[in-house]
């Protein structure tokens, strides 16, 4: 039990496992989202363009949070802005502006500093600098995008699966969009102390990629990448402690681990059930019953969620 | 006021940024109109693990990058094969996996290896002879295979079914077309940086694109924009003693801004 029960003894560490279940939880659940809209490049993007608001933001000395965040948002509605103009492809516009934000990033601090370790711990990620009040943002971040995530599920589920049907039905949906950027920009800001700048898109794509693999059912699958966020960030904290090694990437290399498990676990699976399937009803191949549902070429595709049933039955018809 | 001229460091880095420009934006101008923007940047990261390998292990750098990088698209195009997950959702899932792999090896590194951040952030000033020849030889090769292929890559561009339909070998023409996007990017790692190449990919053919009437017309502006944004960022970045990655970056990208607000011709 000294094992897990040592580190608690020091500050700092609680500070960091109380930040990195809270960050790797809310990630995890806006990672739902941004895995199901095929949005996983986005997340990518807006980290690294925080990163140019940051080092902004310390070298003028204005408050981290209020600046980077600023910046984090300014970033999304240019993205959109840029994205909606003529030929700009989406991928164009997040590749552009992110970039040419991270460049201005990497130009100031050469410009005021040559590269130090506290830059590293925005790149990768760093436990030691959790205080108490930054453990108090996140704590409210999270709530807020948490509670907002709740409170508007229905339009934030009818946005993710079909935009243009939502409109239809008066969702609002341009203004969904710009909230979830803006929750999608905070959480980013709270996680980079613990994930760091190149790890957030892990943090928010592999647990809801995971629970994906796991699960056809949008709810579980909620509940299922939080649970791995939630856990993730705790074991990796522990592993960062034992092997000295940035948080940022321990928490990564477990939510990795998880993935490897759950693809395997779905494969080997899938076989059985193959497998199964053959044994069982060889001579009744002409008319297999509609509702054994095999997890086949025309449709493990992971992004027909709730689809299958039904194109199925209308194949059979 | 031309005395940098003499420097060997200085005509390396000319004579580099510009192969890696040429390249990297010629060859993103199919990446940018078959929207596979974001294998650059997958490409990036884990070639970044590679070198942080390759720094463990004693392992030459640029053969690990190489390895890392072209891996991504295997593995990414593999998992796509099988129909099992979406492109973009396996190159977010791998590239991330491979940068933590590349902070988990700085981490198990004895003492502070202040050249892996050189390759993190891109130094073109220190390109030595040695990595000029790889990168004159890949470059060439990056190229000669585009001429080559030129009309079939033009093809799968637009229209991949229609080609594959007309007997076109699509799916492994397209496949050769991803191994040169990230081995562009990979030639470009050390001068340009891990996480900036990936602008050098998409920001000159995004430029390029504002103005181009053709795919042709596209490379051409494509390729003028990578190369003289490549050379004002050297000059910049040896007048201002800024990193040069970032700051061609910037000057790509201030083009790409003019572009956006005064073009409108383009048709493609």
């Amino acid at each position: 039990m000294n094992f897990i029960t040592d580190p608690l003894k020091y500050e700092f560490f609680v500070h960091g496992i109380m930040a990195a279940s809270l960050v790797g939880g809310i990630c995890a659940l806006i990672g739902v989202y941004i895995v199901l809209r095929r949005m996983s490049y986005i997340g990518h993007g807006l980290s690294h363009a925080v990163f140019g608001g940051a080092v902004v933001s310390t070298v003028m000395q204005w408050n981290f949070y209020i600046g980077a965040g600023t910046w984090g948002f300014l970033s999304v509605l240019l993205i959109n802005a840029v994205a909606r103009k003529k030929k700009v492809g989406a991928d164009a516009a997040i590749g552009v502006i992110t970039t040419a934000s991270f460049a201005v990033g990497v130009a100031i601090i050469s410009r005021y500093r040559k590269f130090t370790k506290s830059f590293e711990a925005t790149l990768f990620g760093n436990i030691l600098g959790v205080t108490t009040e930054d453990l108090w943002i996140i704590a409210i971040v999270v709530l807020v995008s948490a509670l907002l995530i709740f409170v508007f599920y229905r339009q934030f589920l009818f946005t993710t699966f079909d935009a243009e049907v939502a409109r239809i039905y008066g969702v609002p949906v341009d203004w969904v969009e710009r909230l979830f950027s803006l929750i999608l920009a905070s959480v980013i800001i709270v996680s980079m102390q613990v994930m760091g700048v190149t790890m957030i898109a892990a943090g928010i794509i592999m647990p809801a990629v995971t629970a994906r693999v796991l699960t056809d059912n949008f709810n579980k699958m909620v509940f299922l990448s939080v649970l791995l966020g939630i856990l993730g960030g705790t074991l990796g904290m522990y592993t960062s402690f034992y092997f000295d090694v940035s948080s940022g990437a321990t928490i990564v290399l477990v939510a990795a681990g998880f993935f490897v498990i759950a693809y395997l676990y779905q494969m080997m699976r899938e076989k059985f059930w193959a497998f199964k399937q053959a044994r069982d009803v060889p001579v009744l191949k002409e008319e297999t019953p509609t509702h054994i549902h095999l997890h086949d070429e025309s449709h493990s595709g992971f992004y027909h969620v709730h689809e299958h049933s039904h194109e199925k039955s209308e194949d059979q018809e | 006021m031309f005395e940098f001229l003499s420097y060997g460091f200085m005509q390396r880095a000319f004579l580099g940024s510009t192969l890696i420009a040429l390249s990297c934006s010629v060859i993103g101008v199919f990446a940018v109109l078959r929207g596979v923007t974001f294998i650059g940047a997958g490409t990036a990261h884990a070639a970044f693990a590679g070198v942080a390998f390759a720094f463990l292990m004693g392992f030459p750098p640029f053969l690990m990058a190489l390895l890392f990088g072209l891996s991504t698209v295997w593995v990414t195009s593999y998992v796509q094969e099988k129909g099992r997950m979406k492109p973009d959702v396996s190159i977010g899932v791998f590239y991330t996996f491979t940068m933590a792999l590349a902070i988990l090896f700085i981490g198990l590194m004895q003492g502070y290896r202040p050249e892996i951040y050189g390759y993190l952030f891109g130094s073109i000033l220190s390109v030595t002879k040695g990595d000029l020849i790889i990168i004159f030889g890949l470059s060439l090769g990056i190229l000669g295979l585009l001429a080559l292929f030129f009309k079939e890559f033009h093809f799968i561009s637009f229209d991949q079914e229609m080609a594959e339909a007309s007997g076109i070998p699509a799916k492994r023409l397209s496949f050769l077309l991803l191994n040169l996007i990230s081995l562009s990017v990979v030639i470009a790692l050390k001068a340009v940086g891990a996480i900036l190449v990936f602008a050098l990919l998409v920001i000159p053919a995004a430029a390029a694109q504002q103005w181009a009437k053709n795919m042709r017309s596209m490379m051409i502006y494509s390729a003028i924009i990578g190369v003289s944004s490549s050379w004002s960022g050297v000059l910049l970045s040896y007048w201002l003693d800024v990193p040069s990655g970032a700051t061609i970056v910037l000057i790509a990208a201030s083009i790409f801004v003019l572009s956006v607000l005064f073009s409108g011709k383009g048709k493609i």
